[in-house]
């Protein structure tokens, strides 16, 4: 059930793009603003189908002021963006972005007095997809979001449910209240906590467990040291935290899952980095599949080494230019990607 | 010759009436056609032999029955086949979410004032409840009546189902625009959602985040009335006969608005 091609058009930097070739694990690499991180956001909107918060999420994200980042969602002066997910046999996600409507509203004199402090944003996302002989759509137009001062207008017709589940990791450290447990739990309905304790272990070799305590009224993930006092994970450093959502959502994406992961080698330690390839490539064998950015060569050769008994296959590298606004993208597949990595390394290293 | 005063609420109601008059019942406004002022508390229109003043009372809703009362108790003597004589008084208002004839109550309580003056005036309630039949000994007759901004029906973002111009105004752009209302009741909603219940928000605001979407030149709620009433470039032509017109037919509005502004 595997994406096997992308393509983009007129979302932020990318007028027109494709990249094919797409397997089990997938490498996106290329300089800096080369595309690789819109690659991950069509794919994400393409993820989140109908639910356009999410959406908006995803393509806010970069920071700026509401509306000036509305308007650069969409490339140059183009009206709509179209991002889609190609699987086996025509199989097709997709989803068509426009902004029909951004508007200074708090700038006209009364608005304030009537309360309308934020700019109005309509963000339009229209999903559809053929997927696996499932056949839905919807339209939908996002909502008012007070922390960064804007407010969107949604609409929803329909439902739209990804025929795939899809977990999705950006390049921020998990800080939001509840993630840290959240995560947990995924592991442990995946059963997986001992697993990722034993990896963290490599970085923190007296942690033995992990576990969710109450204390006062909210229910909080510790590190367990032994008999040591127990340490709330939140105050741990970035890389732990991160690693732990990068392993909760690909273990939780379980078979036929897609994850897409932006950088996930920020923030991590060496060791945790070695870990982290063993988790991607432990998911890969359980038939997830991991979609990826990097600019670490470490992590591209842990990818590349097969483990003795390994007999799966190797990720592709994708090595993405934009010229333009035209993304082309060359799929080097796992053994031509480890006699091109002379390449690949002057690739992230220019 | 006829004379008639018209007492509002406030400067909306002033350039809303002006558009109304101008071109739904072919007045003239300040002695120079099509040119209505904006933002005024006062205005002079002109119908055939009909000469109409419109004040703004002083503090705006709450202050209108005592303007209503006080009015007509300054009137000059209503003298049969004087040109100054006033045969009619009206006044306008948002009824808002008073119960029906709440805020006519109101007036009529005030006018219960005008009994007790030097030149005691003699008043009769219409069973409609919104008329009366004012008289001074030895005089002509006086026609008083309310009118209500209304639009019924129409709901917006989950706002509260209140009475008003501002509503009448959304309706008449919800007509215009179709397309675009579902986007302005989504804004509502989610701003009312992410407000305290205590701080609801109004048909006013509405209207403002219509004047942000349509017309992109607005810079502040001043003559928005105006606008939206007649001088906003509707899509497809006589934006009034296509979309305003028809709204106050359906609230019922021409009527009385006839009654305030037909030629003699």
């Amino acid at each position: 059930m595997a994406i096997e091609r992308v393509t983009i058009q007129n979302l932020r930097g990318i007028r027109d793009g494709v990249v094919e070739g797409l397997s089990p694990l997938s490498i996106l690499v290329g300089p800096n603003n080369s595309g690789k991180s819109t690659v991950l956001e069509g794919l994400w909107t393409v993820a989140a189908g109908a639910n356009a918060k999410v959406v908006w999420e995803t393509l806010l994200r970069r920071g700026g002021p509401a509306l000036h980042a509305a308007r650069h969602v969409l490339h140059g002066t183009t009206k709509q963006a179209v991002a889609e997910a190609i699987g086996p046999d025509d199989q097709r996600c997709r989803v068509t972005l426009s902004i029909p409507a951004t508007r200074n509203v708090d700038r006209l004199r009364g608005a304030r007095e009537e309360g309308l402090t934020e700019p109005m944003i309509s963000l339009r996302s229209e999903a559809e997809f053929t997927w696996a002989g499932q056949q839905n759509s919807s339209v939908s137009v996002t909502q008012v979001d007070r922390e960064r001062r804007f407010a969107i207008c949604f609409m929803e017709k329909g439902t739209y449910a990804m025929p795939f589940p899809t977990g999705i990791v950006d390049v921020e450290a998990v800080r939001a209240p509840g993630a840290l447990e959240d995560a947990y739990s995924k592991l442990e309905k995946q059963r997986r906590v001992a697993r990722v304790v034993q990896s963290l272990q490599r970085a923190m070799p007296t942690l033995t467990d992990l576990r969710i305590l109450k204390v006062d009224e909210d229910f909080v993930l510790h590190a367990i040291h032994g008999d040591a006092p127990t340490v709330p994970t939140y105050l741990a450093g970035d890389g732990f935290k991160r690693f732990l959502e990068v392993a909760a959502q690909v273990y939780d994406a379980g078979k036929g899952g897609v994850v897409l992961l932006e950088e996930p080698e920020s923030f991590q330690h060496p060791r945790y980095l070695t870990e982290l390839a063993v988790v991607l490539r432990d998911a890969v064998a359980l038939g997830t599949q991991v979609i990826l950015s990097t600019h670490s060569m470490e992590l591209i050769d842990l990818l590349l080494q097969r483990p003795e008994g390994d007999v799966g296959p190797l990720p592709t590298v994708h090595r993405l230019r934009l010229t333009d606004g035209v993304l082309r993208a060359v799929a080097v597949s796992g053994e031509s990607a480890r006699y091109a990595r002379e390449e690949l390394a002057q690739d992230l290293r220019a | 010759m006829s004379k008639r005063l018209v007492l509002v609420e406030g400067p909306d109601d002033v350039a809303a009436l002006l558009e109304i008059g101008k071109r739904m019942f072919g007045a003239t406004a300040g002695g120079v056609p099509g040119v209505p002022s904006r933002m005024e508390r006062d205005a002079t229109l002109t119908v055939g032999a009909a000469t109409i003043a419109v004040r703004s009372a002083k503090n705006a809703k709450d202050g209108l029955p005592e303007a209503v009362m006080r009015a007509v108790d300054q009137l000059p003597p209503l003298v049969a086949g004087d040109e100054a004589r006033h045969d009619r008084v009206a006044f306008v208002f948002d009824p808002d979410g008073d119960p029906p004839n709440a805020f006519v109550d109101r007036v009529h309580g005030a006018l219960g004032a005008l009994s007790s003056v030097a030149s005691p005036w003699s008043i009769a309630r219409d069973a409609s409840g919104d008329r009366w039949n004012l008289s001074r000994a030895g005089e002509e007759p006086l026609a008083l009546r309310g009118v209500a901004w209304r639009a019924d029906g129409l709901t917006l973002g989950g706002l509260d189902d209140l009475q008003n111009l501002e509503r009448l105004l959304c309706r008449v752009l919800g007509a215009a625009y179709p397309a675009l209302e579902p986007m302005v009741a989504r804004w509502l909603g989610e701003v009312r959602a992410a407000r305290p219940p205590a701080k609801a928000i109004k048909w006013k605001a509405a209207v403002l985040l219509w004047a942000a979407l349509v017309d992109e030149g607005a810079t502040s709620d001043a003559g928005i009335a105006s606008r939206f009433l007649g001088q906003h470039r509707f899509p497809g032509g006589d934006g009034f006969a296509r979309f305003v017109a028809p709204q106050l037919d359906a609230a019922g509005l021409r009527e009385p608005l006839a009654w305030v502004f037909s030629t003699p």
